[in-house]
């Protein structure tokens, strides 16, 4: 992973996807429609509470014996005559995809929506190798002909008007289009139709690999993926190593889960499930099918108490939607391919080092992630305790370190802390006004840019704790 | 990296040994009171009809082998395709349709076909394995004379089924399929479709038919009553 | 009942009222209200910026000044939230004190909670004639589950007309450290909860955390939006006194 913004931070980034309305408008009304949508759904759904943990609990299982799964779950693939491919790094998963495309000698390649592949930049490396890639999903094909990456891990395109759609099509096909979804729909039909029947591989993801069939679940919406993966001959499945089910029982679950919590439907329109390339006797689907499965970062949350959990996420985007930070700034702020709370926590997990240390503080902490998750992945919590590794790694700013320190001595006393307050209320006279403070100084200046600030009263309710009692101490 | 190294890297951290047997389960699968619920016939005919036709599906019901072919042979004229697929002959359909395909000369899936024969069909006509109530599902099995090319690549799928093949829930079909794996006989795709080819892409406007068919039309023998 | 309060140092230095009214509303349901003067914060703005050990040592004023409680009562949900949740942890390296922390848990509680769950007492004889809407605030329902007890409790004030907050449960941006170190993001957000609260056409917005308050007051008063921000307590002794024909 890295970043896609240079190296600004996520403050800086903020400030530009805050300047844009038209951004914020637009993630605004549609994580507000698959909020509601989710709502209704899980609502008529019933017992979502009930369901939730029981996805916690398949999940936490299938991570806690994940050695077990994984061997399991490739010993099958292999059965079936798929070819299994384990890549510790990005690197490694680049350069079995390399060796793949040469063989084949690949020159086009059709893609279907894939976090795993933008994690590792795959197209980057296929381009690099003088091979076409097309992505299939609507969404990806936007945002891949606008040169951009997603800004949202269900709904790519998240960011883009039917203005800037069609003049991107335009461009593309070099024919007139109208902004109708309809026809904008159906030219990305025709194109992309063209583009399967071209190509010599197809890139697919995969939600759930399950163990006892070694069955790749795919789901989509759209019906791309199934393209991707029977028309050209070599069908390449990329997956994070966590993305695991033991059992075909299990995906019950999460056919529930996954559909309900990213998009609001009862079930998803195609849940492909593929378990090795073509029969024999069969005249169409992949000859070849090569599985390539990535470490990048994630065994290391393993055996971390405060961490390991994160593996469990299912990758529905439902914290996103219901995050106030990603709804202000959107997804290309986050400067990483995960967004919202989840690429908050993901991105310097995975990466562990500098880059995206700043990523956790983008949380007011309130919660809303980890009460939408539907397997209940404490993100919150696991922000703080991003925090706090920073804050023992030593790389904070001295003058936040020392503030903190003041506040132990003089917090961690009361007749410290009142003399504090004492002091803090005469410093205040000169930027107090009308009993509020509008300064922008200091610290202060984060807040008193928008916010009044209240001015500390002559008294503190402890100076005032005599009085009260002593007025009678009963029904007052 | 070699799969040894690969596993070992995350049974130790995990406190396992390699190849240790995972720790006991406490719970496989959906909740009780998911699995235990009541079905009958009727009700899931129901519950299917409801969810499939709001997923946009289209379903006829038929009272007997005979009016459903007719019925076909109705849908296909009010389609107006000239070219349609079908699987082949010895696919598994779940009700003998072969004189109405025949009828209209449609081209049928083989173990030896060309698949660029059947890039450009209109209409797609299979049968499924099982169809489910909970969700309007229906479950599609790859073979050699059911080709997935059949019911993807066209903008109308026809799909023939009977209602005793109805399930009540996902899990239901999937329990299937783990069986078939231990059987030795998994096929390489089981499609799960749910309505018609959907995005929402651009603006949150939905669309439908966007690579997968538009129109999704099951017609349905009733052999429940 | 022999009660203690967890003022806040949010409520003991800017918003006495608060304590007051809450002090009132005790000792009016019977309450044998005291305040032990070793407390000072629970932490919680060090915890959350990662400082643990700045945490330990303000939060174990608390430890220290509850020891002899039977109840602790206290007007945030994040303050209470932060004992519940993280004190156990916090101090878990220390047996005597991580008893401490787990005995200050189990009796501590944020005010609503503690007048519904344990004093069971949701009509107070209070009257407030007035439109209100409320901000059920982040930390207190969704992370210590306080998420009916406020609303019966208003729902047990006569005359009051309690109006639905659009994006209610939706975060105000307070976020505490937040605030100022990500001064831009969170003033956009309290924008947003600002500019619903003043949809309501409420002259009152009451919540039942200082923090939030005075986030989403300090920005209706910048936008000069007339609506007046108070705690649930203030609400509530304001309208029990009204409700007494005493003049509030
Ligand atoms: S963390 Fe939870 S809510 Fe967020 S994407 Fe992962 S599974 Fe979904």
């Amino acid at each position: 992973m890295s970043t896609t913004h240079g190296s600004t931070n996520v403050h800086d980034r903020a400030q530009h996807a805050l300047a844009d309305d038209f951004l914020r408008q637009a993630v605004h009304f549609t994580t507000d429609r698959l909020r509601y949508k989710k709502q209704a759904v899980t609502g008529e759904f019933g017992n979502w509470e009930a369901w939730r943990e029981r996805g916690r609990q398949i999940r936490q299982h299938t991570i806690a014996n994940l050695d077990y799964y994984l061997d399991l779950f490739t010993r099958n693939l292999e059965a079936h005559g798929a070819h299994v491919h384990f890549a510790a790094t990005a690197d490694d998963a680049i350069h079995a995809l390399r060796e793949i495309a040469t063989a084949q000698n690949a020159k086009r390649i059709v893609k279907s929506k894939s976090m795993v592949t933008e994690e590792i930049h795959v197209n980057h490396h296929l381009e690099e190798m003088g091979i076409h890639v097309v992505e299939t999903d609507l969404g990806e094909y936007i945002v891949q002909l606008s040169g951009e990456t997603p800004s949202h891990i269900i709904i790519p395109a998240i960011h883009k008007n039917r203005e800037q759609i069609r003049d991107l099509f335009e461009a593309a096909g070099g024919e007139r289009l109208t902004t109708e979804t309809r026809d904008l729909a159906a030219f990305a039909r025709r194109t992309l139709r063209r583009a399967y029947l071209a190509a010599d591989i197809g890139i697919t993801g995969c939600n759930f690999g399950i163990a006892e069939t070694g069955s790749i679940a795919l789901f989509t919406n759209e019906g791309n993926a199934d393209l991707v993966m029977n028309m050209p001959k070599t069908h390449i499945v990329f997956m994070g190593m966590e993305r695991i089910l033991p059992t075909m029982e299990d995906l019950e679950v999460f056919a529930h889960l996954l559909p309900k919590s990213a998009t609001g439907q009862n079930v998803i329109t195609y849940m492909s499930v593929i378990t090795g390339p073509r029969r024999q006797h069969e005249a169409d689907g992949a000859r070849d099918m090569h599985v390539i499965i990535l470490d990048n970062g994630r065994s290391r949350q393993l055996g971390d108490p405060d961490f390991q959990a994160v593996l469990h996420c299912i990758r529905c985007g439902a914290c996103l939607n219901v995050c106030p930070v990603y709804r202000q700034i959107g997804g290309h702020a986050y400067g990483s391919v995960y967004p919202g709370p989840i690429g908050a926590v993901l991105s310097p997990l995975l990466n562990n080092g500098e880059q995206y240390q700043d990523l956790p503080y983008a949380s007011s902490l309130c919660g809303a992630c980890y009460e939408a998750c539907p397997v209940k992945i404490p993100l919150h919590d696991m922000l703080v305790r991003e925090r706090q590794r920073f804050v023992a790694s030593g790389r904070v700013k001295p003058a936040e370190r020392a503030a903190f320190q003041a506040f132990r001595q003089l917090f961690g006393k009361a007749g410290r802390y009142q003399t504090t307050i004492r002091i803090a209320r005469r410093l205040q006279f000169p930027i107090a006004h009308d009993g509020y403070i509008r300064a922008k100084i200091g610290p202060l200046a984060g807040w008193t840019m928008s916010r009044d600030f209240p001015v500390l009263p002559k008294r503190t309710f402890r100076e005032l704790w005599p009085e009260l009692t002593r007025k009678g101490n009963g029904r007052g | 990296m070699d799969k040894a190294t690969f596993l070992e890297r995350i049974a130790k951290p995990l406190g396992r040994m390699p190849g240790e047997p995972p720790s006991p389960r406490t719970v496989v699968g959906v909740p009780s009171f998911w699995a235990d619920r009541p079905s009958t016939p009727a009700s899931r005919t129901a519950s299917f009809i409801e969810r499939f036709t709001g997923l946009a599906g289209e379903i006829v019901q038929y009272a007997s082998i005979e009016e459903l072919r007719i019925g076909l042979n109705h849908v296909l004229k009010d389609i107006g395709a000239t070219k349609i697929g079908a699987w082949g002959k010895e696919a598994p359909w779940s009700v003998d349709v072969e004189e109405v395909l025949e009828r209209w000369q449609a081209l049928r899936w083989h173990a030896q076909t060309e698949r660029r024969a059947f890039d450009d069909i209109e209409v797609g006509v299979t049968s499924c394995v099982c169809a489910i109530a909970d969700t309007g599902t229906i479950v599609i099995a790859s073979g050699p004379e059911a080709g997935r090319t059949v019911h993807q690549v066209p903008l109308i799928h026809i799909i023939i089924l009977r209602a005793s093949q109805l399930v009540q829930s996902l899990g239901e079909a999937l329990r299937e399929l783990a069986q078939a794996h231990e059987r030795g006989d998994v096929a390489a795709s089981n499609h799960f479709i749910s309505g018609a080819s959907r995005s929402s892409d651009i603006e949150n406007d939905q669309t439908i038919g966007v690579h997968g068919p538009a129109r999704v039309i099951a017609l349905m023998l009733q052999d429940m009553t | 009942m022999k009660v203690s309060l967890f003022i806040t140092c949010i409520v003991d230095s800017v918003f006495l009222n608060v304590g007051i009214s809450m002090t009132r509303i005790l000792q009016a349901c019977g309450c044998e209200v005291s305040f032990p003067p070793q407390q000072t914060c629970c932490g919680q703005p060090a915890f959350n910026s990662g400082y643990t050990d700045e945490a330990r040592d303000v939060g174990k004023t608390l430890l220290e000044a509850f020891q002899e409680s039977d109840v602790v009562v206290s007007p945030s949900g994040s303050c209470v939230g932060m004992i519940h949740h993280y004190y156990p942890q916090l101090f878990a390296d220390d047996p005597h004190l991580h008893q401490a922390a787990i005995d200050l848990a189990n009796k501590t509680y944020e005010f609503s909670q503690f007048m519904v769950q344990k004093l069971q007492m949701t009509d107070l004889g209070a009257r407030f004639p007035h439109r209100v809407t409320y901000h059920p605030s982040c930390h207190g329902s969704r992370l210590l589950g306080v998420k009916d007890e406020p609303m019966q409790l208003l729902r047990g004030v006569r005359e009051i007309e309690l109006v639905d907050l659009p994006y209610a449960t939706d975060c105000c941006g307070f976020g505490g450290t937040f605030a100022a170190k990500m001064g831009e993001i969170s003033s956009a957000i309290v924008e947003e909860k600002a500019a619903n609260v003043a949809d309501t056409l409420a002259e009152v917005l009451v919540g039942t955390d200082m923090g939030c308050l005075m986030n989403i007051g300090g920005r209706l008063r910048r936008t000069n939006r007339p609506i007046r921000v108070m705690h649930l307590t203030e609400l509530l002794l304001e309208g029990m006194q009204l409700g007494r024909g005493v003049k509030a």
